[in-house]
């Protein structure tokens, strides 16, 4: 019901001359599963796909996209960057900087560079982008470090954008998050925010060829305190060792608790069984189950 | 035999040892050793085990064990028969203490505090919360002489009558709403020595928990903080901690190493977001840990209090921004939702006859469709709705077998679900000998009257059928009759494989 109550006067609003929103989108270079080549990451091309959604739905005159890549200018990036491109992105902003340069004040010179010009609406006012990296550390702290600094709302985990709409003094977004089981949750937020897109959300479309040739990549060279990340030289990554498989631990006082534990089969053996019941007492307790455990809705 | 005074003195209560009757009780010749035996153990029966004069155990193999089948004499040494003769003997209270031997731990006066924020999914500790209170547990009795004390930090979100989320006991994220009042069991047996719960509002909101953990942080100021490295539960509150708090995260760790030369004393391997690299660093303050991060306690027993008046934060939490506006649970079609990932599934095998009664239970019940290897061969069901080793492994928390017998391949495949409900004709199969609760009646009839029982509830509550279409009722009624007068296919059902 409160749902309807926000859908009421953002309706009339996102008709209402001069709603113009700009999308922020953080994309960066993925690594192949099993090739190891680089390519387009999956949830970050999950969260262009939701702002190239929302687009859609609201105008291209209403919805703008600005996406934005932080990393040394190569033909692998290149390549992956044109990914993007090709999803129907006009124009991608790169940043140049060394690949161990922190990326976070980088992004924050350029997320706040248009408050400083003193157009204080003119910047994103939402900035969307994979939880985690597919190359590099990917420990997935950026978006909330970024919506720290900003002093921006942080939601994580978001499978879907259901409605965005001017409020008073502001912006809301309606989102859905991906919870555990499959289940959703639909949060309200307050933009400025930052939202981190989970594996749930739909997934990306394919990338096109011409549209990929005919994008344009707009280099410049990163602001802010190119700071070195000191974590990527002092703690450098190595392969990953393969995690040997947990054993079963017996702690047995006695040989014969030991012998059991090592014959034993698995099996329940202690649950109830309804012998000579109707249905409807079968019924009944099934459902006394189903309730104690709180899956029925 | 009036003669011979009992081992315990009536008036006093004080053991008293009857030296004659313990030597008729070991002279197996004497004609009147087996009362003298029943009468040291005090029950009826022959004693097979009883303390000799010098404290030794004595046993006697001619009372126990039984006359087999060929006529031989055969003694059962798995215990069962033993714990049966011993319930009611005066053994029985040696027996209970040998059962919990675990040392139990106080640390009145701890060096240091650890403090774990445990996902407590469905109000419930997971396999992951107590790996991970067992990385605390290492963490803080490094030093023997100096050990630390685990915290486990549990949110108490204040439920109302309103509560949207309620019903629901999904994992990591909602667990709040469900946390009982009454608090979290198993936690000193994990290896928490104190507990703190933190009142937060229920449902998704994780400004306030962040406030609350920065409120116990200003007066504990714990050295390390650690928390489960998933989903929206931990993950995302650690990561929020880990920024607020100015440290820079261990996240995906996965195992720890003492080393001298850091720090905190611990070095740690933390995978990357791909899971194809590692690195190796100090331990930081604040980690979010994988799951089998670190084997759970099993050896002690802590003392799980609850934290001290002067150590706990008092009053309101101050929240910084308050952006997130949780608007309730989105009721999601359960059709769509992936078998692997359901959290309530039913499913079918050879013995339902009726399927379009089985869809209809399914949709009445809310649950994911799934089935055996049988149904989808025969058609019945599509083949990304298979369970078992060639299909599906699924992880729900109450899997519904209806007519499935159990082969070993649909076992495997219901593994990791929480509890098993099997609806079958069959008593001996082995779906019955795993589940949980079984029902031995026809198939079609119990799903008939779940479908009748559940329809009804939701007319009560919502005063109509709710998203079922008005017909169902109709057809549900003459399920039922149908349903009992099918005795013929309790008999065809019995014997199928899954």
């Amino acid at each position: 019901m409160s749902l309807e109550r926000t859908r009421g006067p953002g309706d009339a609003g996102s008709r209402s001359a001069g709603a113009r929103l700009e999308i922020g989108v953080l994309v960066s270079v993925g690594r192949h599963g099993v090739t190891e080549r680089a390519r387009r990451a999956d949830l970050d091309a999950r969260a262009l796909e939701l702002a190239l959604a929302q687009r859609s739905q609201r105008g291209v005159g209403e919805v703008d996209i600005a996406a934005c890549h932080v990393g040394a200018s190569s033909d692998e990036t290149d390549a992956a960057l044109r990914d993007y491109l090709g999803m129907g992105l006009e124009r991608l902003s790169l940043l140049e900087a060394r690949e161990d340069v922190d990326a976070l004040p980088v992004l924050l010179d350029h997320l706040r560079g248009n408050e400083a010009e003193g157009d204080k609406a003119a910047g994103p006012r939402l900035v969307l982008c994979g939880t985690r990296a597919e190359q590099g550390e990917g420990s997935g702290v950026l978006p909330f470090a970024l919506a720290e600094a900003l002093g921006w709302t942080m939601v994580s985990g978001v499978a879907a954008i259901e409605a965005l709409e001017p409020d008073e003094g502001g912006w809301q977004a309606t989102v859905l998050q991906a919870l555990p089981r499959g289940q959703r949750r639909r949060l309200r937020v307050a933009l400025p925010a930052v939202i981190a897109v989970d594996t749930a959300a739909p997934m990306p479309r394919q990338s096109a060829f011409g549209p990929a040739r005919r994008g344009h990549i707009d280099r410049r060279p990163a602001g802010g305190e190119a700071r070195v990340d000191e974590a990527v030289t002092e703690w450098p990554l190595t392969a990953a060792k393969v995690r040997s498989k947990r054993l079963k631990i017996v702690t047995a006082t006695s040989a014969r608790d030991r012998f059991k534990a090592a014959a034993a089969k698995a099996q329940g053996g202690t649950g109830q069984v309804l012998t000579d019941v109707t249905p409807e007492q079968g019924a009944e307790a099934i459902l006394a189950l189903l309730r104690e455990e709180g899956v029925l809705r | 035999m009036s003669d011979i005074v009992t081992e315990t003195g009536q008036d006093s209560g004080l053991p008293r040892r009857d030296p004659r009757l313990e030597w008729m009780a070991r002279n197996r010749l004497h004609p009147e050793h087996l009362t003298a035996l029943s009468r040291l153990s005090g029950t009826a029966g022959a004693v097979s085990e009883w303390m000799g004069p010098h404290g030794l155990i004595r046993r006697n193999p001619h009372a126990i064990g039984f006359v087999g089948p060929n006529g031989c004499k055969r003694i059962d040494r798995s215990g069962v028969q033993d714990g049966q003769g011993r319930a009611g003997g005066g053994q029985a209270g040696r027996t209970g203490a040998a059962q919990d031997s675990r040392r139990r731990v106080e640390i009145e006066a701890p060096a240091f505090w650890v403090a774990v924020v445990p996902d407590t999914a469905g109000g419930r500790l997971t396999d992951h919360d107590r790996d991970l209170l067992g990385l605390a547990r290492c963490v803080a009795d490094r030093l023997s002489e100096a050990p630390g004390a685990v915290l486990a930090v549990v949110f108490d979100a204040r439920a109302g009558a309103d509560d949207p989320l309620a019903g629901i006991g999904t994992d990591a994220g909602v667990d709040g709403a469900r946390a009982q009042p009454a608090g979290i069991d198993g936690l000193d047996e994990a290896g928490a020595d104190r507990v703190i719960r933190l009142p937060v509002p229920a449902g998704y909101a994780p400004e306030a928990r962040l406030a609350a953990l920065l409120a116990l942080e200003s007066t504990l100021t714990p050295r390390h903080w650690l928390l489960p490295d998933a989903g929206i539960g931990g993950g995302d509150l650690g990561r929020r901690l880990a920024v607020r708090l100015g440290e820079r995260p261990a996240t995906g760790l996965w195992r720890i190493d003492t080393d001298d030369a850091a720090e905190s004393g611990w070095m740690c391997l933390c995978r990357s977001g791909s899971g194809r690299q590692e690195r190796r660093r100090p331990l930081p303050r604040v980690a979010l840990a994988l799951a089998e991060c670190a084997e759970p306690v099993v050896a002690t027993r802590h003392a799980a209090d609850s934290l001290s008046a002067q150590l706990a934060p008092q009053g309101a939490f101050p929240v910084a921004r308050r952006g997130l506006e949780d608007l309730g649970a989105v009721a999601v079609d359960p059709a769509a939702i992936g078998l692997g990932e359901a959290e309530f599934i039913l499913a079918a095998g050879n013995g339902v006859k009726d399927w379009p009664g089985f869809h209809r239970a399914a949709e009445a019940l809310g649950a994911t469709e799934g089935a055996s290897r049988v149904a989808v061969d025969d058609g019945h069901m599509p083949r990304h709705r298979q369970v078992g080793a060639t299909g599906t492994f699924v992880s729900a928390r109450v899997y519904v077998a209806v007519g499935i017998s159990g082969a070993i391949q649909h076992l495997q495949g219901i593994q990791r679900c929480d509890r098993v409900v099997a609806i079958n004709a069959d008593p001996g199969c082995d779906m019955v000998k795993r589940a949980d609760l079984a029902v031995i009646a026809d198939a079609g009839a119990v799903i008939a009257a779940l479908v009748a029982a559940q329809v009804a509830v939701k007319k009560q509550g919502a005063g109509g059928g709710g998203e079922l279409n008005g017909d169902v009722e109709g057809e549900v009624a003459d399920q039922v009759e149908r349903g009992r007068q099918r005795p013929d296919a309790l008999s065809k059902e019995a014997r199928h494989v899954a």
